[in-house]
């Protein structure tokens, strides 16, 4: 990952994690010490973390450093092993979902938890405790109207059934079903991931409110631009502690991505001239979904071929397409050839990863080993166990051995066993979603240098991303994905160009 | 073969029907498919008509019924709420063991039965009127009592609501504080209810008497019809009144016609619940977390 | 899996105890309850009759196992079975006699099972009905169908008992000496085997698992879903179809009304005692038709109504799953003394 220049005055010196700015009012809610262990993981050892009313923190760390976890023990949907909690300075004897909602700690969870039948209306209310006994479709209507208005985040339609909304109208949702009861704390797991800039704008005002009105926000975030943009305070998590919590101003930018962890990987971008062509799509069409309209890519040996934009454009109907699951009207060639759905399905040599890991990518009962055969054609059970051995040992995956499920690997390795599996037979077209979202950076790094290796042998890739750096580092040219429309491609120096592609603008 | 009688025997075979339908439909838009609703009414079949004919009360035989449905509904709800074992799988199991138990526990009473089972008495200030003479309290319960209050249930009230989010996704209810399970358990306690009534007419009143398997499928025709009403009250209804009228054109048909074998018949019900799930393309309008277990 | 086996004996141990305690409380003498076990495993004849009944569940079985790995609900065991055996009777009676006729009419029992669960899957994969409720609703068919084929077109000659006639005797599947041990049993026991190699050697067995474990992430490796949950129905009807003409080319000769009997309900009993493994399902199996057999001969001395075996195999299935379930663990530290407070949340450090 390549960060930004800063735009805040960066502090030459190393901050002093122990000196903690005591002149603050009083915390809200302070978090000492908490443990907890899934299994034999220790996700936190001794995380400890205070905070101030009218301040907005920013929760940063690598993947797995344990900030959701903490978060979750914070709101009351996890019980810690150990510790303890202290809200308005009073230790807390237990901290169920229930104590946390009443003391007023909301938490706006990475993945949605909406009732995709019910209506927008419907939804908001459950977490009412103002729902009468007896309902009336008005009644809904009219509490929900209320809700939104509180919440401070403008949203309409409130009727639509959630299953009909975009998936940025669906984290809306869960801002406001979250601050809609106005938390002295609320609690927000990378807010930005599925946002567009327009949203962002939104969220700032009403983080301004917020601080305004003497509540706290934490945002949890693996992006550092976005903490210098909208946090105040800023706490590292690292193996499951807080090793470092103090104001934004006493920080640099480089500390805080030192201290997240000791490798910092930097990747290179490459530029190939004239390559053959091995995928064009022109004037593709679908209705399913979210509809793409009027697709033109054109991928070439050993290109990659970013496209970016928030999620919920189209990304996944993009890639659903080229695995041949979605009917679509236009042409898709390869290598030449005009290809349908059955021939695209039916086509060994186009490979994905697919961007919802364990959802569509894996198989979580099975092993290792068995999850890699499932890469190939057909395989005995013996040279799948050789191949497994020499993915574990060329990937670094972490596994007692190949025969080890892979529910029970941690997200970065169960993403080095997925891409892993889709590299085992050089493909021509590699359609990547999301290959490193939510990794640390140490996985990240490996996956990236992983996909551009095949690349220079030859394949074309297909990198379907939200997070713009991530595209413009690793891509040769850039397109844009804005409900539905594929813009024209830009080099990866078109910056300015692109981010007004994203957000819309013409 | 008069339209009269015609449609009292379609309201009398869709009273066993519409209230399993009704209890099913309840626990599906919680989240669970209950295969084991066959058990539940076999059980409760049983229950009913082994406490009336020892007490010789009716209405003793319908608590009787319900208790039994509800020992099934325990069961299931112990494997699927609280362990979370797959909904499938539990149902079959239970289908079986409910086989096991009517079958050695009518062994063991068969002689019980012999003097006959009291059995309910239509109304009594009806006779003369056509149709509704044949009817009881429980089809006019079924038909119109039932039907509005799951309506109401349902749509109308907090608990419906949030029952429906547990089975849209039960982490929206589990978030806002409130148990998941308790609302899947309520509507497996009104299923239990609804089934246990089911159960007992068929042994007190359809066909008085118990016989081994004598729920015949019902459980499963039962399923198949909230398939094919897509959740909603009106098309379950429409559902099983459809269905019920196939079935007593098929019995009159049968009384008429000796010459074909009744087996024939027989197969009808089946083949016209068949002919259903593939007329209603189901799936779409699911609850999109049914057959999921609480996160 | 040594903890896998250990949940299967314990919950065969349960349903044994289940079926003795409510023996104790029917009143009948536990010399009476040990007897009946006699007749499930005393002798060299009873051993013999125990597998031949424990041949169409472990072919049942199988065809649970390869349905139920792939992600399919086939509930249909019983008028698969049905139909299979309608057919073997057929072609058999239409051969003129002899081992080809025997073998033609296996052959053709698969692909009458085979078909009946065709149906179930087609609708499956093109009307999206779910697999569980067809196939249950194909058992009541194919019940009823018998029903009219044995009162009406097969009916025995003389047209006085529901039955049909029997196969000639040189059409039977050849058998062990003194038992009626056939062939089958072997034929059942190979496929077991190949089974076994199958799902867990074969990178087809290994793309049939993954359908049933995450069809969504199978779909985007390549693997063509809906054909693949279509072959194992295919697959699992042929089997449960062999199931029904073995029965009848082994052990019936005939087909008479209750030919299924629920074998095909009991067949998933026995794979999901045997956690859906082609070996483990041999000796369950094996368990189950000595409980089969042993309730007999229950009803026969002291007049339990041998349903008694469906209550075993449910208890058994019962008690094997809940103690596999997922939160069975999770219950169980629910439960225990508050020696280790769950949120340790107050506590002074």
């Amino acid at each position: 990952m390549i960060y930004q220049e800063p735009r805040l005055p960066i502090l030459k010196s190393w901050p002093n994690a122990n000196r903690r700015n005591n002149r603050m009012t009083d915390p809200l809610l302070e978090l000492r010490d908490i443990r907890k262990s899934f299994g034999g993981f220790e996700a936190l050892r001794s995380a400890s973390l205070a905070l101030r009313p009218g301040r907005v923190t920013a929760l940063v760390g690598e993947n797995g450093a344990g900030k959701t976890t903490l978060m979750r023990i914070a709101a009351g949907l996890l019980a810690a092993d150990g510790g303890e909690i202290a809200a308005d300075k009073k230790r807390m004897r237990s901290w169920s979902v229930r104590e946390a909602a009443t003391f007023g700690v909301r938490m706006v969870e990475q993945h949605f938890t909406l009732a995709s039948q019910l209506s927008l209306a419907e939804n908001l209310v459950l977490h009412s405790l103002r729902v009468p006994a007896l309902i009336s479709k008005r009644s809904i209507l009219d509490l929900a109207t209320e809700m939104v208005a509180r919440g401070g985040l403008p949203l309409d339609g409130l009727d639509r059934p959630v299953a009909e909304i975009s998936i940025a109208e669906k984290a809306k949702m869960e801002l406001i079903k979250a601050t809609s009861s106005q938390p002295r704390v609320l609690i927000m797991d990378e807010p930005t991931s599925v946002l567009g800039p327009r949203e962002l704008t939104e969220i700032e005002a009403l983080l301004h409110k917020i601080k305004a009105e003497g509540r706290s926000v934490v945002i949890i975030t693996h992006k550092l631009p976005e903490v210098f943009r909208l946090a105040d305070d800023v706490a590292v998590m690292r193996a499951g502690e807080v090793i470092f919590q103090d104001e934004i101003k006493n920080v640099s930018l480089e500390s805080i991505a030192r201290m997240m962890s000791e490798t910092t990987a930097v990747f290179r971008p490459f530029t190939h001239r004239q390559p053959e062509m091995v995928c064009a799509m022109k004037g593709v069409r679908t209705t399913a979904g979210v509809p793409l309209k009027s697709v033109n890519l054109q991928i070439g040996q050993g290109e990659i071929i970013g496209v970016v934009g928030a999620a919920g454009n189209g990304q996944s109907e993009l890639a659903a397409l080229l695995r041949g699951l979605l009917p679509f009207s236009g042409t898709v060639t390869l290598n030449g050839r005009n290809m349908t759905p059955e021939t695209l399905f039916g086509s060994r040599r186009v490979r994905h990863i697919p961007a919802d890991r364990i959802g569509e990518g894996l198989f979580g009962e099975l092993s290792i080993m068995e999850n890699l055969a499932l890469g190939v054609e057909s395989i005995s059970r013996s040279s799948a166990y050789e191949q497994a051995v020499r993915v574990i040992a060329a990937f670094s995956i972490r596994a007692r051995s190949a025969w080890q499920p892979v529910n029970t690997l941690s997200g970065g390795n169960q993403q080095k066993v997925l891409v892993a599996r889709e590299l085992l037979r050089r493909p021509e077209l590699l359609v990547a979603a999301e290959p490193t979202r939510g990794l640390d950076l140490e996985s990240a790094s490996l996956i990236r240098k992983a996909v551009t290796d095949i690349a220079e042998r030859g394949t074309g890739v297909l990198l379907i991303a939200s997070d713009l750096e991530e595209v413009i580092s690793c891509a040769d040219r850039i397109h844009v994905l804005y409900r539905g429309v594929i813009s024209e491609g830009f080099a990866p120096d078109q910056q300015q160009e692109i981010v007004q592609q994203i957000a819309g603008g013409r | 073969m008069n339209p009269a009688s015609i449609l009292a025997l379609t309201l009398m075979a869709g009273t066993p029907l519409l209230l399993a339908v009704t209890g099913e439909l309840m626990v599906q838009k919680g989240g669970m498919i209950n295969i084991a609703l066959e058990a539940m009414m076999l059980m409760s079949a049983f229950t009913a008509a082994l406490i009336a004919t020892t007490s010789n009360s009716v209405t003793l035989g319908f608590v009787a019924g319900v208790a039994g449905g509800a020992l099934i509904a325990l069961a299931f709800g112990f494997m699927v709420i609280t362990l979370g074992v797959d909904q499938i799988v539990s149902g079959t199991a239970l289908n079986l063991l409910t086989l096991g138990i009517t079958g050695v526990a009518y062994q063991q009473t068969r002689e019980r039965f012999e003097s006959g089972v009291p059995s309910v008495k239509p109304f009594a200030w009806a006779s003369g009127i056509p149709i509704v003479e044949r009817l009881d309290s429980t089809v006019l319960l079924a038909w119109v009592c039932v039907p509005c209050v799951a309506g109401f249930l349902l749509w109308r009230t907090r608990f419906g609501l949030r029952l429906r989010a547990c089975g849209e996704n039960s982490e929206t209810i589990e978030h806002a504080g409130l148990p998941a399970s308790n609302y899947r358990w309520s509507a497996l306690a009104i299923e239990a209810f609804l089934a246990g009534i089911a159960g007992a007419y068929l042994s007190l009143s359809l066909s008085p008497g118990f016989a081994e398997n004598m729920v015949a499928g019902r459980g499963f025709i039962a399923l198949a019809i909230v398939i094919f009403g897509r959740w909603t009250l009106r098309g379950v209804l429409a559902g099983v009144l459809l269905f019920s009228l196939g079935s007593s054109i098929q019995f009159l048909l049968q009384a008429n016609h000796h010459q074909i074998s009744f087996h024939l018949f027989l197969v009808l019900p089946y083949l016209l619940t068949l002919a259903i799930l593939v007329l209603s393309r189901a799936g779409t309008n699911a609850p999109a977390a049914l057959g999921k277990r609480i996160a | 899996m040594n903890r896998r086996i250990a949940l299967t004996v314990g919950a065969a141990v349960c349903s044994l105890l289940v079926i003795a305690a409510c023996g104790v409380l029917l009143g009948v003498h536990p010399a009476t309850m040990l007897a009946s076990c006699a007749g499930a495993f005393g002798s060299y004849y009873a051993v013999g009759e125990t597998l031949v009944k424990s041949c169409p569940l472990l072919l049942l079985a199988l065809a649970v196992i390869i349905a139920f790995r792939a992600g399919a609900w086939n509930i249909g065991g019983e008028g698969q079975l049905i139909v299979g055996a309608v057919a073997a009777l057929c072609v058999a009676q239409a051969l003129p006699e002899g081992p080809l006729a025997a073998i033609l009419g296996l052959m053709a029992g698969a692909a009458a099972g085979a078909i009946w669960a065709g149906i179930a899957a087609a609708l499956r994969v093109t009307r999206n009905a779910p697999e569980v409720l067809t196939t249950i609703l194909l058992n009541f068919v194919a019940e009823h169908f018998l029903g009219f084929l044995i009162n009406g077109p097969l009916q025995e000659g003389s047209g006085k008992y529901p039955e049909s006639e029997a196969v000639a005797p040189l059409s039977w599947l050849m058998t062990l000496s003194s038992t009626r041990l056939h062939v089958g049993v072997v034929l059942a026991v190979v496929l077991a085997g190949a089974m076994h190699y199958f799902l867990f050697y074969s990178a087809a067995g290994l793309r049939i698992r993954a359908v049933g474990l995450n069809p969504r992430a199978a779909r985007y490796v390549g693997i063509p879903v809906d054909r693949s949950i279509f072959g194992a129905m295919l697959a699992s009807g042929a089997l449960a179809g062999l199931a029904g003409s073995v029965e009848l080319l082994g052990v019936t000769h005939r087909l008479f009304e209750r030919f299924g009997g629920g074998l095909g309900y009991s067949g998933i009993a026995v794979a999901l005692l045997a956690f859906l493994q082609p070996l483990a399902a041999i000796p369950s199996a094996i368990f189950f038709a000595g409980l089969a057999r042993a309730a007999g001969e229950l009803q026969r001395t002291a007049g339990i109504s041998s349903a008694v075996a469906l209550l075993g195999q449910g208890v058994a299935v019962l008690v094997a799953l809940t103690l596999s379930a997922p939160r069975f663990s999770s219950l169980r530290v629910a439960k225990a003394p508050a020696s280790r407070p769950v949120p340790h949340l107050g506590e002074s450090s």
